[in-house]
């Protein structure tokens, strides 16, 4: 502190020669220090002087500020005892200011020195009101002048001015209805400043209430609930102000804010009230500390106030103390263990350890969640939308540092629903019964389940439904009642430990009087028409009115219902009815139920009682009908009475015939439904009666005229009408007695199965129907008449439900084939096949070929497509087609068509002969083309038969002459293709004028002897592919040989038996062999074969020992080194005629074949010299040629 | 050898009054006599007891896996969960085992089946319908079955080896949290398991030690008596 003091005493002597020093007053007596208490602005320069009283003290003095010495180049004697030291550029003081002493051994002087600025002008004037009653005015003083500064207010209104002290705010009384004037003014020992004046309306006032006093905060009424309570303070108020006070709720550990909320109040300036606010956290408040403070805010309208309203300052915190800061010795999981909770909202659990231990994991159920760190020995997890628990609750889980673990089962579940559907009866008019649904389950089991209370309104009799069954899906509870009737108000009250609920209603037992089924329903007396049945009552209902209901049900599927009215009795009493009009010998099914008088509920239906009433004489006649054979074997047929006409089982029939005009009668009895008798040729009568235990039916009478002669009656077309036919008839005699139609319903089974139909005298047309007619069979239906003496055919008729289309294509046969004409029959289709009548035919052809022409692809069923000839007439057997192609295939279908559709078609292919014109011209053309195209040539050839000979067959071959050599074309030719062009083998040919005679015998021969068997060889050689000619044919050739090379190769032994070589040079990519004799074959096949050859032919050559010598030389590839071809022993040849010793090719040829130019073209083929010796030419061409075969 | 000579029962009794002395020397007369006329039947309750607690393992440890089920209890949850004294649970594991005597072995087995008994009752009235495991009270039933069986079996091998049925005080048990009751039948069962082990150990050994004969029988007798 002292260095830092010297510092800034240094540093302002150093600024110093432009500081303007002021004196201060004169040292005027001893003892004393020129200034007592000394304010200075900050910066300023003063001097202060020391006066001793002591002389000679100056001497000694020292000065001290601020608690440091003061340098003494600061000061200076002025005289013995007078000392004067300057204050440059003064720093800011503390408020209390600084001590400057002046001391020598026997005398100090001190003297205070507060540095500070001058006020500000006094600015930003608000005026704030807290009761309505006092204004404070505050304004902002500016820059702290560290002196005292003393504000004073004037009001301008009242020009009265305030002294306000130190403090920057004024309290005035509260202006209302006028304006507030105010001005300000600073002053202190430094200066004065004064404000503008500042202008307020009441709008630019401000109302701050007052910090509300909060009382206290405590947990409940559960522990997520934390209730604040703070003094309203209204009292401080002379009006009923209305007020929102804002509860903020922090965790005090955090100080996290974790709620805001407001509360609205109206004061009651009378008395102070103690508010109350509960709020509701999501997290057990033991989990940890909760802090809360509040503040409130004017809430009135503008009507009231039209200034600014503000909060209040908060007010000082109040904190809730949770576990995590009590010393407590257990841990424990929050919440506790075996709460319920409700489902669907977000919870928080915690889990807080004993003082010294730590939280390490929290889990909640089988979630996975993260925790949250409320404190050092707190921990929680958060879980949204929580879950309904299982039956045994939720586990929370919490591990703590030391290892152990502690839990808590958590119920979650929902607040019963309001039992809904609640609905009353009774049913023995003793208890009435209750049944509710009690809506979405709660999740909640054993003692946490819902209990049911059933609380009777008049008499608030309550009954506990706990042992309340459930009837799927609904509750049910019971609830006496005395006397059968009245009115109950009853309640049902659902509870359990998350909510209530409850549902009523309002019960006249009368009308929810739902009677048990009739109890013991039996049948008493039966007949045939009548069963007499009785029940008795479940309950005593003596003297209730009751409806009953009787359900009877036949076995022919008709029910008939009868309503009852019955008085009930006493259990043991029964009622009795008799039900009349049944049919006989019918099994019935009756059934009971009852309805109370006041319709709320059937019964449920009573035991079934199944009766069969007495069997009857059957009611009605039998249906009778017969035929007639021509030998009068008469088959009598009837329908078997329905079991409702026959009253009982039919146990037989009795037949009985009468001869017309005589008393004579024959019985017979039968079980069947038809009957066969033999009568004489006389009229008959025949009654047929159905017989069963209760009695006979009614006779049925036929009668059988006497016999009579056929009559031929045509059949005609029945209209089908899909199911049945139509029939019309006409009458015949005037006094008919009805008519019948007869039919078989299996025509095409020797079962004809007859039925019949019969209609009466004053019909003429009728529509039969039977479930055995099938569309597409062919029914005859016949009508009789009816008349005194029988029944007479009248029409017979013939036809189908619905036609089909046949099922069979008519078998086609071709008869007459002309060029441009097929005649085709087709045979008739059976009838069971035709299945509808037939109305003519379609004929289909298309042409698949011809001559000239591919096959066109047709599908199988090409004539869907073709467009048919019709031929309307179904008598029709035969179709000519005319207009078609001569020597064409066609293919040719038929198919028959009834009402019904097509029938299938089966193809025929035809083809029509060729025109014999056709013939001719086609053969004849050709012919004469091919003469005249002869005479052409040989006219050609005739005239230039000079040139051509000159071209191609000169007497003396000339190869400067000759064209295809002269073409300077050939050899580039020759190298570029390795298959010479065929001008290019005339070479060859010059070689075979050359031996012409020879061959031609060679080849005759060889012909003789073999046939070529492989063209291709002989094409190979043709084409001079093959280069090289053997000299020799060898004798040893075996069966292998081939024939061809034979035949074609000038080289027969017994004509040729010196060794001649010819050899002629190709290109670079060809490499001519010698072939070995044994293997001419291979040679001639492959054309090229490599030396390798020669080496195997060796082994057995062992004649010529002289040329071993020589092949070693020939490493795997040795060209023209063949033992017989470059024998120098050879003696036998004939002496070149030709000096074309350069030719590196024919050393014992005649002649040369390759002109001059080609060889000077290749050097390597060029020779060195003349006379060359053989051995370097051999060796020079094996090299040669080796290197040829690399280059190909 | 005559009984009534035998100077073993007199041995062993020496330390009890004259009323129990009397009782005891019948015991072991008893004993001894059981012990040569009965040794195939006691050979065959010791089968039984050995087949009863193999089978009691495996029911023991599926019961267990169901309770938790139905529980919401997770391995997580009783991983670290150990056996306390509060719990009144018998304690399986021993430092001492191969130190016991056929009759300690026999009591301490009897005792331990006796509390499990009573215990399983309880854990049986506790628990809560479980629509997850429905089985689970048919299958503590028939835990409590089994240990009843071992109860009548073992009284009945003390009662032929002529040892005195120990009468067991079962402690009650105080869980009145829902957390602590659950914790407990898991703890319950758990050591049930592990007690039917021990007991197929058990009396493997006291069947090892019928078989090493009469002289080695008294050697546990009389071990017995000294400690």
């Amino acid at each position: 502190m002292k260095l830092w003091v010297l510092f800034e005493f240094v540093l302002l002597a150093l600024l110093s020669p432009g500081c303007r020093l002021t004196n201060a007053q004169n040292a005027s007596r001893c003892g004393s220090i020129s200034v007592s208490n000394l304010v200075a602005n900050v910066g300023s320069n003063y001097n202060v002087t020391c006066s001793f009283c002591r002389a000679g003290a100056a001497d000694q003095v020292q000065w001290e500020y601020g608690g440091t010495l003061l340098p003494n180049s600061h000061y200076t004697k002025v005289n013995s005892n007078v000392s004067l030291v300057t204050l440059v550029n003064l720093r800011l003081t503390s408020r209390k200011g600084r001590n400057l002493t002046c001391m020598s051994e026997e005398e100090s002087y001190t003297a205070l020195i507060q540095t500070g600025y001058p006020p500000d002008v006094p600015r930003d004037v608000k005026c704030v009101t807290q009761n309505f009653v006092k204004l404070v005015c505050s304004w902002n003083p500016g820059r702290d002048t560290n002196i005292e500064t003393s504000y004073s207010s004037c009001q301008e209104s009242s020009n009265d001015c305030k002294q306000v002290g130190t403090a920057n705010f004024v309290e005035l009384d509260f202006f209302i209805f006028e304006a507030l004037i105010l001005r300000i003014s600073a002053v202190n020992h430094l200066g004065r400043k004064t404000s503008e004046s500042f202008r307020m309306e009441e709008s630019d006032f401000v109302f701050m209430p007052y910090t509300p006093e909060l009382l206290r905060v405590f947990k409940g009424p559960s522990d997520f609930q934390l209730t604040v309570e703070w003094n309203e303070g209204g009292a401080i108020y002379d009006l009923d102000l209305n007020i929102i006070f804002q509860i903020q709720v922090l965790q005090t550990y955090k100080m996290q804010e974790v709620w805001m909320g407001n509360y609205s109040s109206t004061l009651d300036f009378t008395r102070n009230r103690t508010l109350q606010l509960t709020w509701t956290s999501d997290m057990p408040l033991q989990c940890t500390s909760h802090s809360v403070r509040i503040r409130c805010i004017g809430n009135d309208s503008d009507f009231l106030f039209t200034g600014v309203r503000a909060w209040s300052d908060w007010s000082p915190l109040l904190t809730l103390d949770g576990q995590d800061v009590s010393n407590q010795t257990n841990s424990k999981v929050y919440p506790v263990d075996g709460t319920v909770l409700k489902a669907g909202s977000s919870l928080a659990f915690c889990c807080v350890a004993e003082e010294g231990n730590g939280v390490e994991e929290l889990s909640y159920g089988s979630l996975n969640l993260s925790t949250i760190a409320l404190s050092k020995r707190s921990q929680a997890v958060r879980v949204q939308n929580i879950s309904p628990s299982i039956q045994s609750g939720t586990n929370v889980v919490c591990v703590l540092s030391s290892g152990d673990y502690i839990g808590a089962v958590i119920y979650v579940g929902y607040p019963p629903d309001t039992p809904g559907n609640l609905s009353c009866e009774t049913r023995d008019l003793q208890t009435l019964n209750c049944t509710w649904d009690p809506g979405r389950l709660t999740g909640l089991t054993s003692q946490r389940s819902t209990i049911y209370i059933l609380i009777e309104g008049s008499s608030q009799n309550s009954l506990p439904c706990e042992e309340a069954t459930r009837i799927y899906p609904y509750y049910w509870c019971g609830f006496p009642i005395s006397n059968g009737s009245g009115i109950h108000n009853i309640t049902i009250n659902a509870k359990n430990p998350l909510g209530e609920a409850q549902s009523s209603t309002t019960v006249d037992v009368t009308r929810v009087f739902h009677p048990f089924a009739p109890h013991q329903l039996r049948q008493e007396v039966k007949t045939s028409e009548s069963v007499t049945v009785s029940w008795s009552d479940k309950v005593d209902y003596t003297g209730i009115g009751l409806l009953c209901e009787m359900v009877i049900s036949g076995d022919w599927g008709r029910t008939m219902s009868h309503n009852y009215s019955v008085t009930g009795g006493p259990t043991d009493a029964r009622h009795t009815v008799i039900l009349n009009n049944l049919r006989a010998n019918t099994g019935y099914s009756i059934r009971a139920r009852y309805l109370s008088q006041h319709f709320w509920k059937w019964s449920e239906w009573s035991n079934v009682l199944n009766v069969t009433t007495e069997q009857a004489a059957p009611s009605v006649s039998l249906d009778v009908w017969r035929t007639i054979m021509p030998d009068r074997t008469v088959t009598i047929y009837w329908k078997p009475l329905s079991a409702t006409d026959a009253n009982g089982p039919v146990l037989s029939y009795n037949i009985t015939w009468t001869k017309v005009g005589s008393d004579s009668k024959s019985t017979i009895a039968t079980s069947k439904t038809s009957a066969q008798i033999h009568l004489d040729r006389a009229g008959y009568v025949v009654t047929v009666v159905a017989q069963n235990s209760a009695g006979m039916s009614p006779p049925s009478k036929i009668r059988i005229p006497p016999q009579q002669d056929d009559e031929n009656l045509d059949s005609e077309k029945a209209s089908g009408t899909g199911d049945g036919f139509n029939v019309t008839w006409q009458r015949h005699q005037a006094q008919s007695c009805g008519y019948t139609v007869q039919w078989c319903n299996f025509p095409s089974s020797p079962v004809c199965n007859l039925d019949w139909q019969k209609f009466p005298s004053n019909s003429t047309r009728a529509t039969i129907k039977s479930d055995a007619f099938q569309t597409g069979v062919r029914y005859n239906l016949d009508v009789l008449e009816c008349r005194d003496d029988g029944d007479y055919l009248l029409k017979r008729q013939v036809g189908y439900t619905r036609e089909l289309a046949p099922s069979e294509a008519p078998k086609l046969d071709i008869k007459e084939t002309t060029e441009d004409s097929v005649k085709i029959e087709w045979n008739e289709i059976p009838v069971e096949k035709r299945r509808g009548f037939i109305e003519g035919f379609k004929v289909y052809y298309r042409k698949l070929y011809n001559d000239s022409a591919a096959i066109k692809p047709m599908g199988t069923h090409w004539w869907n497509t073709a467009k048919p000839k019709t031929i309307n007439n179904s008598d029709t057997r035969a179709f000519k087609i005319t207009g078609l192609e001569s020597g064409t295939t066609y293919s040719v279908a038929v198919s028959a068509y009834t009402g019904g559709g097509d029938s299938p078609r089966k193809a025929v292919t035809v083809t029509t002969p060729n025109s014999s014109i056709a013939l001719i011209l086609g053969i004849t053309l050709p012919l004469v083309g091919i003469i005249a195209l002869g005479v052409m040539l040989s006219i050609f050839c005739y005239r230039k038969q000079e040139w051509i000979k000159e071209t191609f067959y000169p007497e003396i071959p000339d190869p400067n002459n000759s064209k295809v050599l002269q073409d300077g074309n050939f050899l580039q030719g020759v190298n570029s293709c390795k298959t010479l062009e065929p001008k290019d083998c005339t070479p060859n040919k010059v070689q075979v004028v050359e031996e012409k005679q020879i061959i031609a015998e060679d080849v005759k021969e060889d012909k003789d002897e073999d046939v070529p068997e492989d063209a291709s060889d002989m094409e190979h050689l043709a084409e001079g592919v093959l280069s090289y000619s053997p000299q020799r044919a060898s004798t040893e050739t075996s069966g292998e040989t081939n024939p061809a090379f034979e035949a074609s190769l000038p080289s027969s032994p017994s004509v040729h038996p010196s060794e001649v070589t010819y050899t002629i040079l190709r290109g670079p990519g060809y490499h001519q062999q010698e072939a070995p004799e044994t293997e001419p074959e291979e040679i001639v096949k492959s054309g090229y074969q490599p030396q390798i050859h020669a080496a195997t032919n060796l082994a057995t050559d062992q004649e010529q020992p002289e040329v071993k010598e020589i092949t070693p030389h020939g490493d795997g590839y040795q060209p023209q080194m063949h033992h017989k071809s470059w024998s120098l022993d050879s003696g036998d040849f004939p002496p070149p005629e030709t000096e074309s010793i350069g030719s590196p090719t024919s050393i014992n040829s005649q002649a040369f074949l390759i002109p001059e130019k080609m060889l000077r073209e290749d050097d390597g083929l060029k020779p060195s010299g003349r006379g060359w010796p053989l051995s370097f030419f051999n060796s020079e061409m094996s090299s040669n040629s080796f290197g040829n075969s690399n280059n190909s | 050898m005559h009984t009534n000579t035998h100077p073993l029962p007199h041995t062993l009794c020496r330390k009890y009054s004259q009323l129990e002395r009397q009782v005891c020397e019948m015991a072991a007369r008893s004993l001894l006599g059981a012990a040569r006329a009965h040794r195939s039947t006691l050979i065959e309750t010791l089968k039984s007891c050995i087949e009863l607690g193999r089978n009691l393992r495996p029911k023991a440890a599926e019961t267990v896996r169901i309770y938790d089920q139905c529980q919401g209890l997770t391995e997580k949850m009783t991983r670290g969960l150990a056996l306390s004294e509060v719990d009144g649970i018998p304690l399986a594991s021993t430092s001492r085992w191969a130190e016991l005597s056929d009759q300690e072995r026999l009591c301490e087995n009897f005792k331990a089946y006796k509390a499990f008994s009573v215990f399983l009752r309880l854990a049986l009235k506790n628990v809560p319908d479980c629509d997850a495991s429905s089985k689970l009270p048919d299958a503590l039933v028939d835990l409590c079955t089994k240990t009843e069986s071992f109860l009548v079996l073992i009284g009945q091998l003390l009662v032929t080896m002529g040892l005195p049925v120990p009468s067991v005080p079962v402690p009650p048990v105080d869980v009145p949290r829902d957390w602590d009751k659950k914790i407990w039948g898991h703890k319950l069962l758990r050591e049930l398991c592990n007690w039917s082990l021990r007991s197929v150990r058990d009396f493997n050994k006291l069947k090892t030690n019928l078989a090493a004969g009469r002289g080695g029988r008294r050697r546990d007798l009389r071990g017995a008596q000294m400690r």
